[in-house]
């Protein structure tokens, strides 16, 4: 383990080398420290002392992710901040968790705040991510990082200026069978990748304290950029031992001056094809295929202990950890985060690290087209709804 | 200002209902009972507002501007019963000019033959009929008082965003597990596409005719269920099905029954149990998606009545009162339907 601490520490200090360097060496690091982390349990640390800690947005992934780990911690009560635009929503939670520090703004925080996690709606990540970091504060952000890349750009810099550490939540990077599938493919295993092929999607039932998944806001994307933010960060690691960078060929969605509830994305690295598709309306088949030279790897998206391994006809399972539930491998990461609070720890990966996933995120916004959808454009029976209301919707139709 | 509220508007039906209006240029607001599930909704530009029909308070400020309610939310005993209660009470209260419910002909039980309107309700076949009797029972009680009630009882209704009759079935004509089952399948599938339901609650919104009535919303053409199954499995591309015998499903059906009242229980009282099980055992993981598939392609024991059951629910009071015809045949909205099933990457 220390030997990894050590060359992590020094590629994040290493400011002089070129920041796609950095982060593909990175994530080499990352892969064997994958398979090391991953078969403990996440620890009962009641013995440590939690520094002070601001939470800046009290919905559903504060409950879910954050405040069962910190509770953990010994101080617990008095050292979180809670923070809320809705004060009762604040207070609610305090109650729920035994926290005695709430408020509605940061004037409640105290001024030798040492870290604040932020899990508010997506478009608010940068702006308060770079408040706390100006300040010298370290940052843990939910994911999706941010909105775009020049917002990453500007809280990587902020994070530098202020010498604090920024994380994010993209917890799937812990999970052992992505870890075993990234070092296969950046060892070149089965040789060159061909294809990766992704079908990522189930009902939308994500407990949404407010409605701002749904706003109709620019800021409000749909499920490319919720569900995309995993995925696409994971396509950019395991290509990233290669010397090219996605591109991004065709996307497509559903949305009709809304946003996407279904998008499909077709990308191209070098001679690599990669085809996704999500969802937020229903169960798709969950399921992910690498095919490379030789071989085809391929599993179930939400199974982190195990892979199939398909070569010359013959399907292998391979189980690379101990079955563990999804939500410990962010209770994890968050952990990772307070030991860098502390200093006893280095980031298991830092922010910069998934800057490829979101302008590879913002570029399939902005080339996406609607599919087509007959359902709607052949359908009879709405040009008759138009032609039977057209002339009485200036008065009372059911008069 | 006028405006039609529809409730349950992230459900299949009540969700084509606010697309459809919004489509005509119709002012329409989609109540959801969840922000989580209006997911298909917000794709447009459409007013999506928090309309819980177990809250009174909620549907009150979920009608307030509007003129109009189109009943669609459905679900437990809590929300079809009471919900339905609340929606009359405060669409009464508030005085709105017109109320269109949508019941089912479940309401009918497993009749056979020709079924109108006026036919005998029976709520023994399924707590899902039940409860359709006892809203309609509610609506009726309403009409009584002078509300201007409308109730609708569509049939097999089926096109894109449908799960029960379409999803589904696509799923286990995909498994190749599926085929026709001889005289057993040869009942009458009293197939409507769903955007027809639309158009006759838009023909019950402003048909001054329709009120106080009930009519059965059927589609235009009659088809057996093998006949469905056989169509909807060359639109989805698959090979041709192979008729299969009755008894082994039958003998599956049966013996899947108390898994499947099981599976049921256990999603809606332990859910998060299970799903903790399913992630750390990779042994259970693998019984429930064993058992979840098994479950998909094997019929109930009502699937299996219905498949044979010869009836049919005649539309002519609804074409004579609300004008109602039907407009997508069974070719075009099959067809539909599987082209939208490949597009969205359902087939597995």
């Amino acid at each position: 383990m220390r030997p990894i601490l050590a060359c992590q520490t020094m590629l994040f200090s290493a400011d002089g080398a070129s920041l796609e360097r950095a982060y593909r060496i990175r994530l080499e690091t990352l892969c064997k420290k994958g398979f090391q982390l991953m078969g403990s349990a996440v620890e009962k640390r009641y013995e440590s002392t939690l520094p002070k800690i601001a939470i800046i947005g009290c919905g559903a992934a504060a409950r879910e992710f954050c405040l069962p780990v910190l509770n953990r911690y010994r101080g617990f009560r008095n050292s979180v901040w809670l923070v809320d635009l809705s004060g009762p929503q604040a207070k609610s939670l305090a109650s729920e968790f035994g926290v005695e520090n709430y408020g509605s703004d940061y004037s409640c925080l105290p001024d030798d705040l040492a870290a604040a996690f932020i899990t508010t709606p997506h478009h608010l990540h940068a702006e308060q991510a770079i408040h706390f970091l100006n300040q010298g504060q370290s940052v843990f952000v939910e994911k999706p990082l941010a909105m775009s890349a020049l917002e990453v750009t500007n809280m990587i810099a902020a994070a530098e200026a202020g010498r604090a550490t920024l994380m994010v939540n993209n917890c799937r990077r812990l999970f052992p069978s992505y870890c075993a599938i990234a070092s296969k493919l950046h060892a070149t295993e089965f040789g060159n990748i061909r294809a990766i092929r992704i079908c990522d999607g189930s009902p939308f039932e994500w407990k949404s304290v407010s409605d701002f998944y749904l706003k109709h806001a620019d800021q409000a994307k749909g499920v490319f950029l919720d569900r995309g933010a995993h995925t696409l960060d994971l396509i950019c690691w395991w290509l990233s031992s290669f010397n090219e960078t996605p591109q991004v060929v065709e996307a497509l969605w559903d949305a009709m001056g809304g946003q996407e509830a279904s998008m499909d994305v077709q990308l191209t690295c070098g001679s690599t094809v990669v085809e996704l598709a999500f969802s937020r309306l229903f169960k798709l088949q969950n399921r992910y295929t690498v095919e490379c030279d030789t071989a085809t790897i391929s599993g179930r998206l939400f199974n982190p202990t195990s892979i199939e391994i398909t070569r010359q006809g013959k399907r292998q399972v391979v189980h690379v950890a101990k079955p563990r539930g999804y939500h410990e491998h962010a209770w994890q990461l968050i952990d990772n985060f307070i030991g860098v609070v502390r200093q006893t720890e280095e980031p298991f990966f830092k922010a910069i690290d998934v800057a490829p996933s979101i302008s590879l995120i913002e570029e399939a916004y902005r080339k996406a087209n609607a599919f087509d959808m007959p359902w709607y454009s052949s359908d009879p029976n709405i040009p008759w709804l138009r032609q039977q209301f057209s002339g009485q919707l200036s008065h009372n139709v059911f008069k | 200002m006028q405006k039609v509220l529809v409730t349950g508007a992230a459900g299949f039906v009540g969700g084509w209902v606010a697309e459809s209006f919004d489509l005509a240029g119709i002012p329409v607001r989609a109540g959801v009972r969840r922000w989580s599930s209006a997911s298909r909704l917000v794709r447009r530009k459409l007013e999506v507002a928090p309309c819980d029909v177990t809250s009174v308070p909620q549907l009150r400020a979920a009608m307030a501007d509007c003129d109009a309610v189109i009943h669609c939310a459905v679900g437990n005993e809590e929300v079809t019963v009471r919900g339905t209660e609340n929606v009359l009470a405060v669409a009464h209260e508030m005085r709105l000019e017109r109320i269109v419910h949508l019941s089912s002909v479940a309401v009918y039980g497993e009749p056979t033959g020709i079924v109108p309107e006026d036919h005998p309700r029976n709520g023994s076949s399924s707590a899902y009929a039940l409860h359709k009797i006892s809203a309609e029972n509610i609506c009726e009680k309403y009409m009584q008082l002078g509300a201007p009630v409308v109730i609708l009882r569509p049939t097999i209704v089926y096109g894109p965003f449908g799960y029960t009759w379409t999803v589904s079935f696509a799923h286990r004509l995909f498994s190749g597990k599926w085929g026709t089952f001889g005289k057993h399948g040869d009942g009458t599938c009293n197939l409507v596409y769903v955007t027809d339901v639309v158009q006759a609650a838009a023909r019950a919104l402003t048909s001054d005719r329709a009120v106080g009535a009930t009519f059965n919303i059927n589609g235009g053409d009659i088809v057996t269920w093998n006949e469905y199954f056989r169509r909807f499995n060359a639109a989805l591309g698959q090979p041709p099905l192979k008729e299969q015998a009755i008894w082994p499903i039958a003998a599956k059906s049966r013996l899947m029954a108390p898994i499947r009242a099981a599976g049921r229980f256990g999603l809606s009282h332990c859910k998060d149990w299970l799903m903790s099980l399913n992630a750390k055992s990779a042994l259970a993981a693998q019984y429930m998606r064993a058992t979840e598939s098994s479950l998909k392609v094997t019929p109930t024991a009502g699937q299996l009545r219905l498949f044979g059951r010869k009836v049919d629910y005649p539309n002519y009071h609804a074409k004579e009162l609300l004008g109602y015809q039907p407009l997508v045949g069974v070719s075009q909205g099959v067809q539909t339907a599987a082209a939208w099933v490949r597009q969205k990457h359902l087939l597995f």
